[in-house]
Order: C-alpha cells, then sequence, then structure tokens
C-alpha cells in the first residue's frame, strides 16, 4: 500500500501545481461553477456513503476489547504466564481457560527413540507425556497464556513454533519475533479538548507477554533424548 | 425590527446568495484530498517490544484533514477582504454593512461545510483502512464513533473554523489598510509565542474550554470583536470612485 501512496502523492502535488500554475483555456466562467458545485456534491455524497458503510461494517471484524474489568485481566495473565508449569499438572490442558492452543500435529513414528533438537532461542516449556499405549503417534499441542494489550487478547495472532520430526529427530523452532501493527482511531485534537483523551488512544501502552508450551503426547515406550533444560515430564 | 433594518437583512441575504453562488468548493475539495493523503501514515506511532515480540501501534485521526481546512478557511476569509471579492458587492445594491454581514454568512457557511466534509474524512479514512488493511489489526473501540462524539467533534471543528475565518477576515482588512501588517501580526505572533507571554498563553488558554457550551460562548465572543474590528477597519476604507 505504501508504494501506491508514494505513487499518488506526487500525482496529486503535480495535478495541484497544473492547476494552479498552468494557464488555463477561457473556457464560460457559469459552467465551471456548475461543474465546481456537482464536484462538491459528490464528494459529500461520498463523504457520507462511507460514513454509512463504517456503521454497517460487522463488528466482529475487529480486534475486540474484553468486557471484564482491565486490571483483573491483565493481574491474571500474568500470573498464567508466569505459573504455566502449574496448568501443566492438570488432567487435560485444552479444557483449561488459561490457555490457548494454536498448533495441532501427529507425526507418524518409526522407531523407539526420539530425539528433540530444541532451537536455542526458543524460550518455550516442554511437557512431555507417554500415552497408556503404542500407537507410534506422536501427538504435538502448542499452548500459550493469554498476550494481552490493554484489555484487548491477541493471543489468536500468536504464530506457533516450527515443528518438524525428520526420522527421528523432532525439531522445535521458533517461528520468529512476532510482529504486530495495530491501527488506532482517534478523535482528533479538537475533540479531544471536550472528550479527554479517545477510547484506546492509550493503546499499547500496557503489555502483557504470554508463554508457551509444546505438549508432546508420545507412545508408550518411547524414549527421549534431549539437551533442552526446560522440560516437564508429566507422567 | 423597523423597515430599515428589514430591508438591511434582505439585502444582506441577497449577497450572501449572490456570493454564495460564486464560491467553489474544489480548493477545499483539493486540500482535503491531500490531507487525506498525508494521513495515510498516521498522526502518531508509538512501539515496544520484547525478544519474542515487537508492536507497534499507529493512530489516526482526521487531524491534518482540520489543519489543512483551517488554512484553507484563513486564507478564504483573507481573500474576501481583497479589492476584487469586494467589487462582487457593487453589482447589488449594498451598504458595509450589508456587505460584512453577508461575508460573515459566507463563512459560516464555510465552517459548517469544513467541519462536515473534515469530520466525515475521517470516516472515509476508516473505510479506506477497511478495505485495504487487515481487519484484525484494527481495534474496534474507536473505530465506529458514537453519534453524539460525532457531533460534539462536527460542533468544536465548526466553531474553531468560524474563529479562524473571523482571525483570517481581520488579518486581510489589516493587510488592505497597510501591506506591512501582512508581515507584523505573524512574526508578532511567532514572536510572542518563541518568548512565552504572558498574556499571549492567556489569550490561548481562554479557548481551552472543557466544556462545549462555554467554548461556544466564548468563540461567538472572539467571533464578535474580531467582526466588530473588521467592521471599523472596512468603514474606514476610501470609497470606490
Amino acid at each position: 500500500m505504501k508504494s501506491y501512496a508514494a505513487i499518488l502523492l506526487p500525482l496529486v502535488i503535480i495535478f495541484i501545481g497544473v492547476y494552479l500554475f498552468v494557464p488555463k483555456a477561457k473556457k464560460p466562467f457559469l459552467i465551471n461553477l456548475i461543474v465546481f458545485k456537482y464536484t462538491f456534491a459528490v464528494y459529500c455524497a461520498l463523504l457520507f456513503l462511507a460514513t454509512l458503510l463504517v456503521y454497517a461494517l460487522p463488528e466482529k471484524d475487529f480486534v475486540q476489547q474484553m468486557q471484564s474489568d482491565k486490571t483483573e485481566l491483565t493481574s491474571d495473565a500474568y500470573y498464567f504466564a508466569h505459573r504455566l508449569w502449574d496448568i501443566s499438572g492438570q488432567d487435560d490442558p485444552d479444557s483449561s481457560k488459561k490457555l490457548y492452543q494454536n498448533f495441532s500435529e501427529d507425526y507418524t513414528l518409526t522407531g523407539n527413540l526420539i530425539k528433540l533438537d530444541i532451537a536455542d532461542d526458543f524460550n518455550g516449556m516442554v511437557w512431555i507425556e507417554q500415552k497408556d499405549f503404542k500407537d507410534g503417534i506422536l501427538e504435538a499441542r502448542n499452548y500459550l497464556t493469554p498476550y494481552l494489550i490493554e484489555s484487548f487478547d491477541f493471543s489468536s495472532q500468536i504464530r506457533p513454533p516450527e515443528i518438524n520430526l525428520n526420522g527421528d529427530i523432532l525439531q522445535i523452532k521458533p517461528s520468529g519475533r512476532y510482529s504486530l501493527d495495530f491501527k488506532v482511531f482517534k478523535d482528533n485534537f479538537l475533540t479531544s479538548q471536550f472528550r479527554g483523551s479517545s477510547p484506546g488512544s492509550s493503546f499499547g501502552s500496557n503489555m502483557v507477554s504470554g508463554n508457551e508450551a509444546v505438549h508432546l503426547y508420545i507412545p508408550q515406550g518411547m524414549e527421549v533424548s534431549t539437551s533442552y533444560g526446560n522440560i516437564i515430564y508429566l507422567n | 425590527m423597523s423597515s430599515a433594518n428589514n430591508v438591511l437583512v434582505k439585502i444582506a441575504c441577497r449577497q450572501y446568495l449572490y456570493k454564495l453562488k460564486a464560491f467553489s468548493f474544489l480548493g477545499l475539495i483539493v486540500t482535503q484530498v491531500v490531507a487525506l493523503l498525508f494521513s495515510y501514515g498516521g498522526v502518531g506511532m508509538s512501539g515496544m517490544g520484547t525478544n519474542q515480540l515487537s508492536l507497534t501501534v499507529r493512530n489516526y485521526s482526521s487531524d491534518f484533514v482540520i489543519i489543512f481546512t483551517m488554512f484553507w478557511a484563513f486564507i478564504m476569509a483573507i481573500s474576501y477582504t481583497k479589492k476584487h471579492a469586494k467589487s462582487i458587492d457593487f453589482t447589488l445594491i449594498s451598504s458595509r454593512l450589508s456587505s460584512s454581514l453577508s461575508d460573515l454568512s459566507v463563512f459560516i457557511t464555510i465552517s459548517v461545510l469544513g467541519a462536515l466534509t473534515s469530520t466525515l474524512s475521517g470516516m472515509f479514512l476508516r473505510l479506506f483502512f477497511y478495505f485495504t488493511a487487515d481487519h484484525g489489526s484494527i481495534i474496534n473501540s474507536s473505530f465506529k464513533l458514537p453519534f453524539s462524539a460525532w457531533l460534539q467533534s462536527f460542533l468544536a471543528v465548526t466553531l474553531y473554523l468560524l474563529l479562524v475565518c473571523s482571525a483570517g477576515y481581520l488579518f486581510g482588512m489589516l493587510m488592505e489598510v497597510n501591506k506591512i501588517f501582512g508581515f507584523i501580526i505573524p512574526v508578532l505572533l511567532f514572536g510572542l509565542l518563541r518568548a512565552q507571554n504572558e498574556i499571549f498563553l492567556n489569550m490561548i488558554q481562554f479557548f481551552n474550554e472543557s466544556s462545549l457550551l462555554i467554548f461556544a460562548g466564548k468563540t461567538f465572543l472572539a467571533t464578535a470583536v474580531l467582526w466588530s474590528l473588521s467592521m471599523l477597519l472596512f468603514n474606514r476604507m476610501e470609497v470606490r470612485l
């Protein structure tokens, strides 16, 4: 889009320059005025139409503000992010409302040994849980605690780590630095004099960065070889 | 109302309609379209980040459009004090008072239309980003402005534009009296602002009002003062031969 603006801006400047400085052919004055009046009417109609369309847009399309108390939400998210290992003790992490699942994949294993190759820059936890049966399937899930900015939950936008199985090596590496770009529409500078700060104007000042955990559900009797330190064996 | 007043109002109305018919809004459209292009990059940006996360928040508003519209209104007000603009008055039976009243009416119209288009342009900007940017990056809380907030915004911008027009009209009149005012006044204002002059700052503070009603009262008062001064200058100008 930036390229569009880069093309449009010089075009508009050239247009204004041409309009102001290039001598125009003599035209009947009143015809020009009528054209200008119509142009203004069309411009106003466009703006009204845009306004109507804005109000007709579905609410669910935007980043939603959560209804709960902001302080409570933030403190909860902060608490869960630093007590992720506590949640690992639960029978079913999927049922936890404190966790989001953003990755789920099953891998077929060939041997009885799995080597974990975890990238140095991966900061998440790894939970390893053994099944009660031998089905030769490794189930990998990725969970994360809420990522909040103010009372906005943007956990759904966090990308999961890259998990790949090559032979008996399971590679886990972060998907790179997340980059989130948000847009906030503020009141104009004159109106803020009467309305105070507009909603969303302090957006971004209070952020809780969540934590993540890769849950590996391995078949019975499977051995795991790894040098990674941040691992919890659930059984 | 006396018959003389009645006639004055009729003449002023006729002059107003005549001036409005001759008025082109193309300048306003071009100004606002350019301002919208400048608004594309946002009016502010904040960012923060951790090892894993980089967060950028871009703020958008119709600030540029309003500032550009104010410039346009100021220049329009000055242009109405020029000789060629004043000569329009001679096509109809008129007096100095009716001419000033019709000018004031034109500026009220300009202020209302300028405020309407500049506040609605903010909606256009929202729609533009809705269709061109990722919806998931737009915060809902301020996207759909409540009608009361829009109305407040519209009234505030209208009043400020009226104030700008009045100031521009007086500035134009002073320039008609002597061209040197075109240099002295901007320098004086800039100097007072640089020096943080207390009287000047109090003058600005006078309009820093949180109640729209009181602000409206102050604006009308200031407009009346500026207009009276302009009228005074206009009345002292030489007549056309």
